[in-house]
């Protein structure tokens, strides 16, 4: 093991089997996430980020391979890595605050200990006085925030994040990406960010992960070495920026061009049976 | 937190009990409005009130019935008759509508069996019911089987609707089978609940009525049925009125009730 990683994903494969057919999701995927590093994972739409967080969650099993951490094979959720829900996953039959005490119940603290905690994080993310609201009540972007408090809360080692500013207008993702960068500086947690805004990467991240699609594989590893903090009109912000972007544009469209030349090529196909049919 | 909740429930009584200035208009105006109809249609003579006597009249019996220790009886026997069908369908049928609602496995074995069974008119069975079980007994027993299909169907659709990612949230932020239970499954299925009772007491007063009226089981559709016979219209007319004003307040008082709790999250 090497002894500065603490999540290692080991030649993953994740295949989903429908009908009686197989279709690989994610295939031998390996990559090393450092104790305190920021790491962002971008890739086109539908590739897979989403089911390869949960398996390091330990919420999926990978079919091939495996991933660990601080040496250990993830077999199920581990108490100390924490996980923020792509699509919220709030309870609607609980509170604000009820749903952010939620990873709290279960651990050896009184209820005032507890409602302070779930207080302090429903203040960081900008809800306090939403405390009794329950989750009809939000918008998109509200949700988010209560999903990141419920998930810092736990005190967790490792946090995995979902798109997890995604749904939050450009102004509130600002104030809350600083946030987050000031509890990753200040605490030491390892943060994992899935994200399709690639200035938001570029901004936060040590190390992007990019990966490409049909299958899903990475395609490459890239540190980002800027100061922070981070401005997005920073000259060698831009240019990072425009490498990720190209590498990912390059991703799309040989998958789109792939996909289109399979489309004429099977039209020609046809037409072709059908002139023969027409002689005949 | 249990004394919040308890004060919670309170409020949410009071305020369905004192029903205020627009609710009482909504129930009140119609219903005087038909009954003034009826009043004037047997007065003038359109109906002859031996057949059908008028409002006014079957008011005064029910009053002067529900002094009556025999009348009480009846409402009661019938009321407890429906309220163990439901309560014993409610028990049998929850586990197994949970269960046959995450079990793909168990609810392709099971659930066609009882759409089977369910498909049946419920009163077939009754010749049957009383043969092996005796009428008083057959009474519950056919509520409970009535009441069971809405609260299964309707409680299985509210598993299966449960996002699979509320039971990742569980693993990740406090894990434990029971909790699945509590934390997620049962307040999911609430909702759900709450049509499948109410369906079912609809289903369940029908047949508790017929069984009452066709096996003479004690209860107020075999009171009914007398006063009809005996030719005690107003009466029979009375025990109609009882019914009715026994499921507004039954719907009102409990799923009303329930429909408060959940309508704050929903
Ligand atoms: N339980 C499942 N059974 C079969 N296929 C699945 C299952 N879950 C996900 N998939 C497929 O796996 C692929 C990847 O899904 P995933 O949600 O991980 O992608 P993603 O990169 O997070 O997408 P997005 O950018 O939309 O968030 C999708 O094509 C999806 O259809
Ligand atoms: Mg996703």
């Amino acid at each position: 093991m090497d002894s500065l990683s603490q999540i290692e994903v080991e030649d993953v494969t994740k295949v989903y089997r429908f009908k009686g057919t197989e279709f690989p999701i994610i295939k031998n995927v390996s990559f090393k996430v450092k104790k305190r590093d920021f790491t962002c994972i971008v890739g086109p739409s539908g590739c897979g980020k989403s089911t390869l967080l949960k398996m390091m969650a330990g919420l999926e099993k990978p079919t091939y391979g495996a991933i660990r951490f601080e040496g250990e094979r993830i077999k199920g959720p581990h108490p100390k890595i924490s996980m923020v829900f792509q699509s919220f996953a709030l309870f609607p039959w609980r509170t604000v605050l009820q749903n952010v005490e939620l990873g709290l119940e279960g651990k050896h603290l009184s209820k005032t200990d507890r409602l302070r905690i779930a207080r302090e994080l429903l203040e960081m993310v900008g809800l306090k006085g939403y405390e009794d609201s329950y989750p009809k009540a939000l918008s998109g972007g509200m949700k988010q925030r209560v999903g990141i408090a419920r998930a810092l809360a736990v005190d967790p080692e490792v946090v995995l994040m979902d798109e997890a500013f995604s749904a939050l207008d450009e102004y509130t993702s600002a104030a809350l990406r600083e946030d987050i960068l000031d509890i990753w500086r200040d605490t030491g947690k390892t943060f994992i960010l899935v994200t399709h805004n690639l200035r938001e990467a570029v901004e936060m991240a040590e190390d992007v992960i990019v990966l490409s699609s049909k299958p899903t594989t990475v395609r490459r590893i890239v540190k980002i070495a800027l100061k922070r903090p981070r401005h997005s009109d920073d000259p060698d912000f831009v240019r990072i920026h425009k490498d990720l972007y190209r590498l990912l544009r390059e991703e799309l469209e040989t998958t789109m061009v792939r996909y289109r030349l399979r489309r004429i090529k099977e039209l020609r196909e046809v037409e072709d049976i059908e002139k023969m049919e027409d002689e005949n | 937190m249990v004394k919040v909740k308890k004060e919670e429930d309170k409020a949410i009584l009071s305020e369905f009990l004192s029903f205020d200035g627009k609710d009482l208009f909504i129930w009140i105006l119609p219903l005087s409005f038909l009954f003034s109809i009826w009043e004037a249609v047997v007065t003038i003579g359109i109906m002859p009130s031996d057949l059908c006597p008028p409002p006014s009249k079957v008011f005064e019996t029910l009053l002067f019935r529900l002094g009556s220790p025999e009348f009480i009886a009846a409402i009661l026997r019938s009321f407890l008759n429906i309220s163990f069908g439901i309560l014993l369908a409610l028990v049998a049928a929850t586990p197994l509508a949970i269960l046959a609602g995450l079990r793909i496995g168990f609810d392709s074995s099971v659930t066609p069996l009882l759409m089977l069974v369910g498909g049946l008119p419920d009163l077939a069975i009754l010749p049957l019911a009383i043969l092996w079980f005796g009428p008083e007994t057959s009474a519950i027993l056919m509520a409970t089987l009535c009441a069971f299909f809405p609260i299964f169907f309707t409680v299985r659709t509210g598993v299966r609707e449960i996002a699979p990612d509320f039971f990742q949230v569980l693993m990740i932020f406090h894990p434990g089978k029971f909790n699945e239970l509590r934390e997620v499954i049962l307040p999911a299925i609430t909702p759900h609940l709450i049509t499948g009772l109410r369906l079912s007491l609809d289903f369940v007063w029908e047949v508790v009525l017929a069984v009452e009226i066709v096996v003479r089981v004690a209860g107020i559709g075999s009171f009914i049925n007398i006063s009809a016979e005996a030719g005690a219209i107003h009466d029979a007319f009375a025990g109609i009125m009882a019914i009715g004003f026994l499921s507004i307040a039954l719907d009102r008082l409990l799923f009303g009730f329930l429909e408060n709790r959940v309508r704050k999250w929903q």
